[in-house]
């Protein structure tokens, strides 16, 4: 018995460094390919040409590897993909380290605005391809709109492929079903707006007898960018920065219509038209309380609607949902303009050593804007995302293609907008809805005078700097802080570098006029 | 004794003491042996990286290297101390690390001592189990209770509503934060604490504890007398050794915490480094700061180890 019992151990030890040496192979195995870079572009002219790519994703599932839909692009392509999908609001910090440390695949997304810190100076330091000279070369690639190419160019150099988007495309996306039920109609002023607000909170919705509804799901959104009070710029505040004739740059929120802009939002605060939690809500916390039958207004992007009816659609059947764009005040229809983009598909130097490989890549790119590729990644698959109706394609399912066609491919890898180019078939009154409002918005625009320059101090300090207004503004809306203190930290935020910032841009906006 | 004579008497002893200190190693060698992997453990992950430490003097880019990069000096450590945030951060540093070290410190000794006086052993044995569970949670997930516990439509506040309390926001009140975050770590990791001072609690001689009940001493005082004195070197390490990562508070804690209301009594190094550093890129930058803190805690340690030796304690070395 005894003996038995020590033999017993000692196999055991065996079997425990077995399966030691074992995982450890297996692990070792397992990185391989997402080691990436040089060793995996080796494709050669016949066989599929590997590309790993970094991408950020905003949706709920990421996507087995081989998939209909990827397998149909690598088919079209001739190539195969290698993606690794990193969450939206986790991509800033992942995407920092990956440059520092100089690992990366061969294409890079970059997310929100171009210009942060560690881009430019990568950039500077010659980290990334500088494709200007290439987009010629292709014919999908230079279709697209200068505009959109200048407005992430840097200092002359444009060091990846925009992916393309309506110049104005915030939206205020409300329950629709709601404001029937209610006997109201879609607001276009402020003040509509503010009563629409009112009744989703005091006149019960939802139908269901209890005061559990409330009007809107916002929150406290990262990131280190300067970004436009919709609000402010609605009532006549500029989009960030404003210009003069002399080319001096003043801030929005020195403008007085910014102040009146936080006086709307700390009323709806104040009057329980939004979460009291507001500030420490997440994006999917906002989405939850949307998606979930408590909200009745989200603010987000034209193209996510859909999305959102199809969300609410799971628990809520008769759930309907529509947006709009611009809420006039003052009997003036403004919007702040964006960059026509949503981030930047980059192509390291480091993992694209050659010429020749960065051509490989940039075609894959350029025939995503082929006209076979531009239907798939707008309609799916037909029988799967589709359905052939009269001669006309027509989604099947909203919430299927989203989930595996439009969040893993057509948002984060088309430079093109697809929904541009794609067959005309029968479209959701949303998708028709988007570009009704994208076109309309043209009209309304109010340009960011920054967007194309460069700042020192905004490049080295602007986060840090931009915490002190976004700090201010949350606690002026939640009346931590009266309209006195809140101009005393704008002060704040002037004399430890905003004025800087403001002269830098003088200085540059002087050098291209 | 001249002094070259000097010299020589201590250079054979010097000689001699190697020759005897090889062969002693020879005679233990199996220990050496034992003892490498964590040697190498430091050297390759601890010591080796340390070099890192110069980023803080250049103007690190990433793609020119360690060796390409432009030497700049102390301009970082000068942005650092001039910053208009620094001394505010010095303060909710120093606090949150004071709080940690003078309200949980003790709580983990006096669980300890009370765990100690439990005399039904599975009772005991049940209750160490359960204060040891939270340690094993992420702070996401401490965070997140929390949220729901006292979010301002959360549990607590509900509760409270019902009772007809006015609502109180934990969250966002700068009052609440330190209370808040200290409370958290005692729930935490209050009883994963007791664990050194339990296994010293058990080195204590009973015959010591026999002799004072024949005296006629009472629980209290045995405790007093026998139990505190015989933990005191443990006491006194654990504190030197927690003073040394004085500035380290836990980052993920503090961080998920933190929201624009708060941030004024909430962003301590870890967060601002976080902040300014790794989200902006800014590597050189964050180096600097984390030099900085890591020169406060070494001196804290150099301090506290001496005024504990002082006091004719041990100290750590």
């Amino acid at each position: 018995m005894q003996k038995n019992k020590k033999w017993g151990s000692k196999w055991l030890l065996v079997l425990l460094a077995l399966a030691l040496v074992v995982s450890a192979c297996s692990s070792e195995k397992a990185e391989e390919p997402s080691a990436g870079g040089e060793g995996a572009s080796k494709g050669g002219d016949d066989g599929p040409f590997e590309i790993s790519i970094s991408l950020n994703f905003d949706g709920q599932d990421i996507p087995e590897p081989d998939n209909p839909v990827q397998k149909a692009i690598e088919e079209y392509t001739n190539t195969k993909l290698n993606i690794n999908y990193v969450p939206g609001n986790a991509y800033q910090e992942r995407l920092s380290t990956m440059i520092a440390s100089g690992d990366m695949p061969q294409v890079v997304a970059s997310y929100g605005p171009p210009k942060q810190s560690f881009l430019l100076s990568a950039f500077q330091n010659d980290v990334f391809w500088d494709i200007s000279p290439y987009i010629e070369e292709f014919p999908n690639l230079s279709k697209l709109n200068p505009i959109i190419y200048e407005n992430v160019s840097f200092q002359g150099g444009i060091y990846g492929l925009p992916r393309e988007r309506p110049l104005a495309r915030d939206a205020f996306i409300y329950r629709a079903d709601w404001l029937e039920k209610l006997g109201m109609k879609e607001p276009e002023t402020i003040d509509e707006f503010y009563e629409m607000l009112v009744a989703f909170r005091d006149q019960d919705p939802d139908g269901n007898n209890q005061n559990d509804t409330y009007g809107l799901s916002t929150g406290n959104l990262g990131g280190s960018n300067p970004q436009p009070n919709m609000y402010a710029v609605f009532m006549g505040a500029p989009n960030v920065w404003e210009v003069d004739e002399d080319g001096k740059f003043t801030r929005d929120v020195f403008h007085p219509a910014y102040l009146e802009g936080l006086k709307f939002q700390r009323r709806l605060y104040e009057e329980g038209l939004m979460h009291p939690d507001f500030a420490v809500m997440d994006r999917p916390k906002i989405e939850g309380e949307f998606t979930t039958g408590k909200a009745g207004v989200l603010l987000n992007t034209t193209n996510t609607a859909l999305t959102y009816e199809a969300r609410l659609k799971q628990t809520i059947p008769d759930a309907e949902v529509s947006f709009f764009s611009i809420l006039s005040a003052n009997g003036e229809k403004r919007v702040p303009a964006s960059l026509g983009s949503n981030g930047i598909l980059m192509f390291p130097k480091s993992s694209v050593p050659t010429e020749e490989e960065l051509k490989r890549i940039l075609t894959f790119f350029d025939k995503l804007g082929d006209q076979e590729m531009v239907d798939l990644l707008a309609w799916g698959i037909e029988g799967v995302h589709h359905e052939i109706v009269d001669g006309k394609p027509q989604i099947i399912d909203h919430e299927k293609y989203d989930r595996e066609v439009t969040y893993p491919y057509k948002f984060v890898l088309s430079v093109i907008a697809p929904d541009n180019l794609k067959t005309p078939g029968h479209e959701h009154r949303l998708v028709l809805k988007e570009i009704e409002v994208t076109t309309d918005n043209t009209n309304y625009l109010v340009n960011n005078p920054a967007n194309p320059l460069v700042s020192q101090t905004q490049v080295e300090r602007g986060g840090e700097l931009e915490q002190i207004i976004r700090d201010a503004n949350t606690k002026f809306i939640m009346g931590v802080i009266d309209e006195d203190e809140w101009k005393a930290e704008m002060d704040r935020w002037w004399s430890l570098g905003g004025e800087q910032i403001a002269r830098e841009l003088e200085e540059e906006w002087k050098k291209t006029q | 004794m001249s002094v070259a004579a000097k010299t020589e008497k201590v250079q054979e002893l010097s000689g001699l003491n190697r020759t005897s200190l090889l062969k002693r190693m020879w005679k233990v060698r199996w220990f050496y042996i034992f003892m490498a992997p964590g040697i190498l453990y430091f050297l390759i992950f601890k010591i080796w990286p340390m070099w890192g430490v110069l980023m803080a003097f250049q103007n690190y880019q990433p793609v020119k290297g360690m060796w390409g990069s432009d030497w700049v000096g102390f301009r970082h450590f000068d942005r650092f101390f001039s910053t208009p945030d620094f001394w505010n951060l010095f303060r909710n540093t120093f606090l949150i690390a004071l709080y940690d070290l003078i309200v949980f410190f003790p709580t983990t000794i006096i669980l300890a001592l009370l765990l100690n006086e439990v005399r039904h052993q599975v009772y005991k044995r049940l209750v160490q189990t359960l204060v040891y569970v939270p340690h094993f949670l992420s702070w996401v997930v401490v965070v997140g209770i929390t949220y729901i516990l006292l979010g301002s439509e959360g549990v607590l506040n509900k509760l409270g509503g019902l009772i007809g309390l006015e609502r109180i926001n934990f969250l966002f009140n700068p009052d609440w934060f330190r209370p808040l975050i200290i409370l958290q770590l005692i729930w935490k990791d209050a009883g994963w604490g007791t664990i050194i001072f339990l296994a010293a609690l058990a080195g204590v001689n009973v015959q010591l504890y026999e002799a004072a009940r024949i005296d006629g001493a009472s629980r209290l005082r045995q405790v007093w007398h026998i139990t505190l004195p015989g933990i005191r070197n443990v006491i006194v390490i654990l504190l030197i050794l927690r003073l040394g990562n004085f500035l380290d508070l836990g980052f993920e804690q503090i961080f998920l915490m933190l929201n624009p209301l708060n941030r004024e009594v909430g962003e301590v190094f870890d967060t601002y480094v976080y902040r300014v550093g790794i989200l902006e890129g800014q590597f050189s930058y964050s180096a600097a700061v984390g030099l900085f803190k890591s020169t406060v805690g070494l001196v804290l340690v150099f301090i506290a180890n001496r005024i504990a030796k002082a006091l004719g304690e041990e100290g750590i070395y």
